[in-house]
């Protein structure tokens, strides 16, 4: 045991140990997790504004790229306008627009690139205008008028936005030198940046939804914007720009971070989300693994612990087995299993299981064919010695694994057997042996007393009558002695008949009523069913007489001279209450509790003179009992002061109403 | 009535033919051994035979025995006298083919009367 707690002791550090590295692993992994999770958003949140970034860079490249494209195929058109009109008159608006009104108005139409054309003079006075207020305006003060009149051949100038005088618009000015001829600066042919083409443009269809892609110009102004409502410039952005060097123009691309990261941050927070469910499912079994391990451990470990226990338990089995006093011999029905133990192999006088079952089996019936679970048979068998042995073999047939398997115990039972033969030969030489010279002297002293009691002195008879009294007194005792014996031993054998309630009172009275005679007391029948009545018991008729001879003869001794002891039987629905009721004494109470019990102290002290044996009682309870019945009595003693004193007792017997009288046959 | 007594005790044979001596109608026999008894059934006709358990051999079985082996003897009335009280004795009494048990000990002043009753 003391071993067994300190492996327990062992067992339980060791496994709170191991909980502990358990779960010190287990909260590494977790930490490790959302430290791996969060660089992982890190580095994902970089890479997703470094992309928005690189892609904004290439979408300004792209849209740079374009607007300068477009510029420069206005600017070639333009050009070649500009050589059409390197020989026209300026100093006359009416001749311009009779010879080249049509040209220009052509011009605007097919250039896309620009809104309206305003000719304007080398002095600032606007020649011609596809905006009528314009006409005669002078614009010589306007900063791309100045910086167009300063360019060559083949160069053109983007102004910075400003509000037009004509139309009140905000434009974007864009202005080409007129050079004539001769190589001269003639007046500056200008205009304002198309919005609707650059708004198309720049719209970007198909690209980002939220990207905001701006044409700014050198002063930080915005010329162009992708047309859609205004960007709050408070929203953070991701912007990237391109500059148009030639013309001062940069090309700003912007996108707010919310937009560009929401993505991300979608596409973080599912997969944070999934991530974690799947790695909490994955620790969550993880632990339910370990609870699992440890409770199999820990089975394992009491499964070892029991295997233990029952091996101890099979070495003691086994040592008790082998050692018992009484020989057991197992086997089963298709005989595979064969064990006995050492008492039984001696008992068979062989050395081996396979031999002890063999020959028990040839000795006993085949316990397939038993249909008890328990059978038990008397064999005889030679031990080793040669001898012959009574043996009890008790066979136990038991059901088990789907097998029938005989448990045989065998008693060795010659000691008793030789025990019984002596008992039974000594109560039969003792009944012999006393009986005989017994029955002799009793009977020749009844002789004598009939035949010659009256030729003999007075003092003689005297003597006879003493001596008749008391061998039959000594006959009554030896017959007493040897039926309790015969009872003790269980040799007392019953057989039972049926017999009608008034044929067992008529032999009562017909046996006993020599009793009566002799002491001047009366004997009738007084109540019970009458001959003709089905009224029927079981018993031993022999033992029945035996029982009303007993109390008969009490209750006549008992009865004063001239008195009447009464015989009936009470029915009832199952039983039969025979009755013997007598005018003696009564019992005392004190004397009740011993009534039937053997050589009890005698009721009366006049008992002394009677012949009593004191086994009368114990006898009839006896056989009254082994007849399935039961005995009481009812009694007024006058010792205890009652007035109208005697005795009844009653023997019940079930009654047994039912099948034929089948008297005479034995039960 | 013709009665043959079976018994090796002498007291007991005397007492009874003492206790028959004045009944007119009843003429008794008696054999001291199992031998005798044979050997008289085998010469005389009895009406009843009253034979004596134990007796050094032959017992009163064995006469029972030779008594039912003769069909001279099928009309007598063969008591059994015995003191034993086992029932057992009386099974095999009455399968050997007696007729009656008679318990010892019995009174020899009412032994006419029970003779009188079976025969």
């Amino acid at each position: 045991m003391v071993s067994t707690e300190l492996a327990n002791k062992d067992e339980a550090e060791t496994s709170s140990s191991a909980q502990t590295l358990f779960w010190g692993l287990i909260s590494t992994v977790v930490v490790l997790y959302f430290i791996g999770l969060a660089f992982l958003t890190w580095s994902d949140y970089n890479r997703a504004t470094t992309r928005a970034e690189v892609e904004l860079e290439h979408f300004a490249e792209l849209y740079e790229q374009a607007v300068d494209a477009t510029l420069s195929v206005a600017n070639v058109r333009m050009w070649g306008l500009i050589d059409e009109l390197s020989t026209a008159m300026l100093d006359d608006p009416d001749q311009f627009e009779a010879q080249y009104g049509a040209l220009m108005n052509s011009a605007v139409e097919e250039i896309q690139q620009v809104d309206a054309l305003v000719l304007i003079g080398a002095d600032g006075v606007v020649l011609w205008a596809t905006v009528e207020p314009l006409l005669g305006q002078y614009l010589g003060d306007r900063a791309y008028f100045q910086t167009a009149v300063g360019l060559g051949v083949d160069d053109y100038t983007v102004g910075v936005p400003i509000q037009s005088r004509a139309t009140e618009r905000r434009i974007t000015p864009i202005a080409w030198p007129l050079i004539g001829i001769d190589g001269k600066v003639r007046g500056v042919l200008a205009s304002s940046l198309g919005e609707d083409y650059y708004a198309e443009l720049l719209a970007a269809d198909g690209v980002q939804e939220d990207m905001f892609v701006e044409v700014v110009t050198a002063n930080g102004e915005r010329a162009f914007s992708s047309g859609r409502a205004q960007r709050d410039p408070d929203t953070p952005v991701f912007s990237a720009r391109k500059e148009i060097p030639a013309l001062d123009l940069y090309i700003d691309v912007t996108r707010s971070k919310e937009a560009v990261l929401s993505s991300f941050w979608q596409r973080t927070l599912v997969f944070t989300g999934l991530a974690t469910i799947l790695f909490l499912t994955v620790i969550n079994a993880a632990i339910r693994a370990r609870a699992q391990s440890t409770k199999l451990a820990q089975a394992l470990r009491n499964s070892e612990r029991d295997r233990e226990r029952i091996r101890v338990a099979q070495s003691e089995f086994d040592a008790i087995f082998e050692n018992v006093g009484d020989g057991i011999i197992v086997y089963n029905d298709n005989n595979k299993l064969h064990r006995s133990n050492r008492k039984a192999r001696e008992l068979m006088g062989v050395s081996s299981n396979i031999k002890a079952v063999e020959q028990l089996r040839s000795m006993i019936p085949p316990f397939s064919q038993m249909d008890e679970e328990v059978a038990i048979h008397r064999i005889h068998v030679r031990n080793a010695e040669n001898e012959s042995v009574a043996v009890q073999c008790r066979v136990m047939k038991m059901h088990l694994h789907g097998d029938y398997i005989a448990y045989n115990v065998l008693q060795d039972i010659s000691a008793e057997e030789r025990l019984v033969a002596a008992r039974t030969a000594f109560v039969t030489s003792v009944n012999h042996e006393l009986r005989t010279p017994l029955t002799s002297l009793a009977g020749s002293l009844e002789i004598l007393h009939e035949r010659f009691g009256e030729a003999m002195p007075a003092n003689a008879g005297k003597l006879l009558s003493m001596a008749t009294r008391n061998a039959d007194r000594l006959l009554v005792l030896v017959s007493d002695i040897l039926t309790l014996q015969a009872i003790d031993q269980q040799q007392l054998s019953i057989q039972k008949e049926r017999v009608s309630v008034s044929e067992v009172l008529s032999e009562a009275i017909a046996a006993n009523t020599g009793y009566g005679v002799n002491r001047d007391v009366q004997l009738g029948i007084h109540g019970g069913p009458n001959a003709s009545d089905a009224v029927y018991v079981q018993v031993d008729t022999v033992r029945m007489q035996q029982v009303f001879s007993n109390l008969i003869s009490n209750a006549v001794k008992y009865t004063p001279r001239g008195g009447t002891v009464k015989i009936g039987a009470d029915l009832d629905e199952n039983a039969v209450t025979f009755y013997v009721c007598d005018s003696g004494p009564g019992i005392p109470r004190s004397a009740h509790d011993r009534m039937f019990k053997r050589f009890a102290d005698p009721v009366h002290s006049r008992d002394n003179q009677a012949s009593g044996t004191g086994l009368g009682l114990a006898i009839t309870r006896e056989l009254v009992v082994r007849q399935g019945g039961d005995i009481s009595f009812q009694t007024r003693s006058a010792e205890d002061g009652d007035e109208n004193p005697g005795t009844t007792f009653f023997v019940r017997l079930p009654r047994d109403d039912d099948a034929a009288p089948t008297k005479g046959t034995p039960v | 009535m013709r009665v043959l007594f079976v018994d090796d005790e002498d007291d007991i044979r005397e007492l009874i033919e003492f206790a028959l001596m004045t009944e007119d109608d009843i003429e008794p026999t008696f054999a001291a051994t199992g031998f005798d008894a044979i050997a008289t059934m085998e010469t005389q006709a009895f009406d009843v035979i009253m034979l004596d358990v134990m007796m050094p051999p032959p017992d009163g079985m064995e006469v029972l025995r030779c008594a039912r082996a003769n069909a001279d003897l099928d009309d007598t009335k063969i008591v059994m006298c015995t003191a034993k009280t086992s029932h057992e004795s009386e099974k095999t009494f009455r399968a050997l083919g007696a007729d009656h048990i008679l318990h010892k000990p019995f009174k020899p002043l009412k032994l006419a009367e029970y003779l009188r009753s079976i025969a």
